[in-house]
């Protein structure tokens, strides 16, 4: 299909959206149980159009230009002008292509997991709005329209998570998931402030990148002086410019850690990841869309969108991989003990991402576009199969009505066999055995960081090898808590009530294709994306910039005995997990009544770090609050006693009869009132 | 020249038939129309003076009051359509709610044939159609 045709797919795909949410929102009333089809048919041609545009830009051979649309601009103000362009580049593609076909299978689960809510067509209004705000956050070329839509997201995932608004711990979720992705996000506005304020309004991302670049590059070409020194006087010019160069790279490894606040608010990395696990509490095709593939994955598309400007600051990077190998293992950690299955995926969620942070925080001049092809490969193979194990998941709720405990659970595999093979193709993929699709992902990212450690020349080295050796633990502890997952849910025996258990069946059909078609994506997506090897090689279009433009020395070659020894971790993982969960679950429901260890209690209350921010930042304000409440009520009580006083008097001088609602009886007072007054003076003047 | 007092004495007229109709009538709209004449009494007085002094300050306030005049008369006409739509009467007396608890209206025993008279005070008439006097309401 020529460009031009496609290039219009640009705005079509977020306007179909756009569209189905609308109709929905004012056909409320009329479709009640029909609204899923709009949802569907819209986000089903979104996805059409999104694999043509990504075959356009992946198949051809040499590098296929960006597609550009231009909608005019939104704002113009003197110098500042915020256009509304779209672009599809390959990083942008892929993105739209995970959105909109993981979304498809979603519409489609949901349709039957929804099925007879009450507020079904307002479940189906909001998911399309979603999606709009998700293919428009990453279709624009525009910081500022970039925020708009993430605080789009934003909502829309709090409307999701709510969606049980009467559930007090819903709406509960609900806010704390807003205010917790508000706070990074104050983060990021701030870091948009302050690009405004360091290098004029230039929002648009190649505009951005090309200045920052160049002022940098001049800097330091300043800062070198050409010729040898011989007076003093070039010596504090160099110096000069010296210092000017250092405060450009700390003005700019601030901006960087603004907009790195927004990613991780976003994307729940620590500090902020405790919204996540809480916003289980909304449905859980609602928890596979937005939680699990597509709206966290925010944060790690706008850095990875960020590339040029964040490979200047070499400090952000390290922050970035430090922060994604910390959380990565801290909610491995936590997903350890956890017993909601819901909870468990929540926290394997946060993990994923972590490796994701870590792969992109790997990046630097040289390995660029690597970093970025193996976070986003990442991100698309976790896009499926952590949908697939949300979806899994929700298919066993609808089942058991509503249990979700895996403790409660036990046995399925023989009640629902389909969704046991698309839970175990989801759990084989995120614990990384070969051939499913976490395997190739997760080696890659593994690689990359070795790499990055290796050729480090730094004083950092030694923190990309810790970085490493807590990546591939992770690895470790990946595959031990979803094999224990797995293994508690459904091997052993029912340990459901037993009127639930006898309706235990497999989901309807609904439910169940779903499942199969994400399990196929799942399990091929890896092998194809590493055969083809294609997200190594796309993402040379994001390096549009000439002074970040990476130079292609490192050969890639599979690092086998990497890939051998993540292998054995993780399988011994898997058998460690099956002696202690899978082979006599008796015995494993008797020790549960002893006394957990400290350990156990530590990770399965999430490192208290839930307590510590109540303690830290709940607790004050609670206190204050309720001092300014007493002085409130104080005041108040003061005033009460005023208003009490003319009440008092009226009763003493038995002057309420006056007050009689009549008003020519006022009238008559008010003459009174005036003459006495009037009478009074003039006799004040005559003595006077 | 007519003296100052001629003026005095017709706006003191204006405002003291204002002002009894204002203490004595119950239809709102003839209330209402009371009320302006004791202003337009007032405004009167304001001109008079102005011209006596040789000023401008009072004939600038005079206009004033007419601009705040028909701003109010606005809202006011509002307030009286809204009561007649609620009480289908423009009768004064019937709006006495806010009085303090557990007194007694006041009540219109002897003025009940002025009531009578007031409610039957020409609405407009639709055009062409020679104004009747209807007894009945609404």
């Amino acid at each position: 299909m020529s460009p031009d045709v496609l290039s219009h797919f640009l705005w079509i795909i977020p306007a179909l959206n756009l569209l189905a949410c609308l109709s929905i929102a004012s056909l409320y009333r009329v479709l009640r149980s029909s609204a899923h089809w709009f949802t569907i048919a819209t986000v089903a041609a979104s996805a059409v159009l999104s694999t043509l545009l990504l075959i356009h830009l992946y198949g051809e051979q040499n590098e296929a230009k960006p597609l550009v649309y231009s909608l005019g601009s939104w704002l113009q103000i003197g110098s500042l002008t915020i256009s509304l362009n779209l672009q599809v580049d390959p990083l942008t593609a892929a993105m739209l292509f995970t959105i909109n076909f993981v979304g498809t299978w979603i519409a489609v689960f949901s349709a039957a997991y929804m099925d007879k809510d009450p507020g079904f067509a307002r479940y189906f209004a909001i998911m399309s709005l979603f999606i709009f705000c998700m293919c428009g956050l990453v279709l624009t070329t525009n910081l500022v329209i970039l925020f708009v839509f993430w605080e789009g997201v934003g909502v829309c995932s709090y409307l999701l998570i709510g969606y049980w608004i009467y559930k007090r711990s819903a709406a509960g979720a609900a806010l704390k998931a807003f205010l917790v992705t508000r706070l990074g996000d104050a983060g990021f506005i701030l870091g948009i402030l302050l690009i405004w304020f360091s290098f004029g309004a230039t929002f648009e991302y190649t505009e951005l990148f090309t200045k920052v670049s160049q002022e940098r590059a001049q800097l330091v070409r300043d800062a070198r002086p050409t010729i040898p020194v011989n007076t003093d006087a070039d010596m504090s010019e160099s110096d000069v410019a010296q210092t000017r160069l250092n405060s450009f790279d700390t003005n700019l490894f601030i901006i960087c850690l603004l907009l790195l606040c927004g990613a991780f608010g976003k994307s729940a990395q620590f500090p902020f990841h405790v919204w996540l696990p809480e916003a289980m509490e909304g449905p859980t095709p609602v928890s596979a869309l937005i939680h699990a593939a597509t709206m966290v994955t925010a944060g790690v598309y706008l850095i990875a969108r960020l590339t040029p400007l964040f490979v200047l600051s070499q400090t952000a990077l390290l922050v970035v991989a430090c922060i994604g190998a910390f959380t990565a293992l801290l909610a491995a950690l936590i997903a350890l003990t956890q017993t909601d299955l819901k909870r468990i995926l929540a926290y394997s969620t946060v993990s994923q991402l972590g490796y994701m942070f870590l792969a992109l925080g790997a990046m630097d001049s040289k390995l660029g576009s690597l970093a970025v092809g193996a976070a986003l490969f990442h991100l698309m193979t976790h896009a499926f199969f952590k949908a697939l194990l949300f979806l899994s998941a929700g298919s066993i709720m609808h089942s058991t009505a509503n249990i979700i405990d895996i403790r409660s659970l036990g046995g399925l595999r023989r009640a629902m066999p389909i969704t046991h093979i698309a839970f175990l193709v989801g759990a084989l993929c995120l614990a990384g055995i070969i051939p499913f699709s976490g395997f190739w992902s997760k080696d890659n990212i593994l690689e990359l960081v070795l790499e990055r450690a290796d050729h480090d020349q730094t004083k950092f080295a030694y923190i990309y090898y810790l970085l490493f050796g807590s990546a591939v633990v992770t690895a470790g502890l990946t595959a031990l808590y979803i094999a224990r997952a797995y293994f508690l849910t459904f091997w052993g025996q029912s340990r459901l009530p037993h009127e639930v258990s006898e309706h235990v069946h497999e989901s309807s059909l609904w439910m169940v294709v779903p499942l199969v078609v994400l399990s196929l994506g799942a399990t091929f997506a890896g092998l194809f994306g590493s055969y083809l090897d294609v997200f190594n090689e796309q993402f040379n279009t994001l390096w549009q910039v000439p002074h970040a433009s990476p130079t292609h020395e490192i050969p890639h070659a599979p690092n086998y005995s990497l890939i051998i020894s993540t292998t054995l971790i993780s399988i011994v993982a898997i058998l460690v997990a099956y002696f202690m969960f899978g082979r006599n679950q008796d015995a494993l429901t008797a020790d549960e009544q002893t006394q957990p260890g400290v350990l156990q209690e530590f990770s399965y209350h999430g490192f208290y770090i839930d307590a510590v921010y109540a303690a830290l930042i709940v607790l004050p304000l609670t206190i204050i609050s309720k001092t300014t409440r007493v002085i409130e009520q104080t005041f108040n009580g003061i005033v009460n006693i005023l208003v009490q006083l003319p009440k008092v008097i009226s009763s003493i001088l038995q002057v309420r009869a006056l007050h009689n609602g009549f008003i020519q009886f006022y009238g008559v007072s008010m003459l009174l009132g005036t003459t006495i007054f009037i009478v009074f003076m003039l006799m004040m003047l005559r003595m006077i | 020249m007519i003296p100052l007092t001629a003026y005095l004495s017709v706006a003191t007229l204006l405002f003291t038939i204002g002002l009894i109709g204002f203490l004595t009538r119950r239809n709102v709209i003839i209330l209402f129309l009371c009320v302006e004449l004791m202003l337009q009494g007032v405004a009167l007085n304001f001109v008079a003076f102005a011209r006596y002094q040789g000023n401008v300050t009072g004939q600038v306030f005079t206009l004033m009051i007419f601009a705040v005049a028909a701003c109010e008369s606005a809202i006011a006409l509002a307030f009286i359509l809204l009561l007649y739509r609620v009480g289908k009467s423009l009768n004064i007396s019937l709006w006495q709610s806010l009085r303090e608890p557990g007194l007694p209206a006041v009540s219109d025993q002897q003025s009940e044939e002025v009531v009578v008279l007031v409610d039957a005070m020409p609405k407009l008439p639709r055009a062409g159609i020679e104004p009747g006097f209807e007894t009945e309401e609404g």
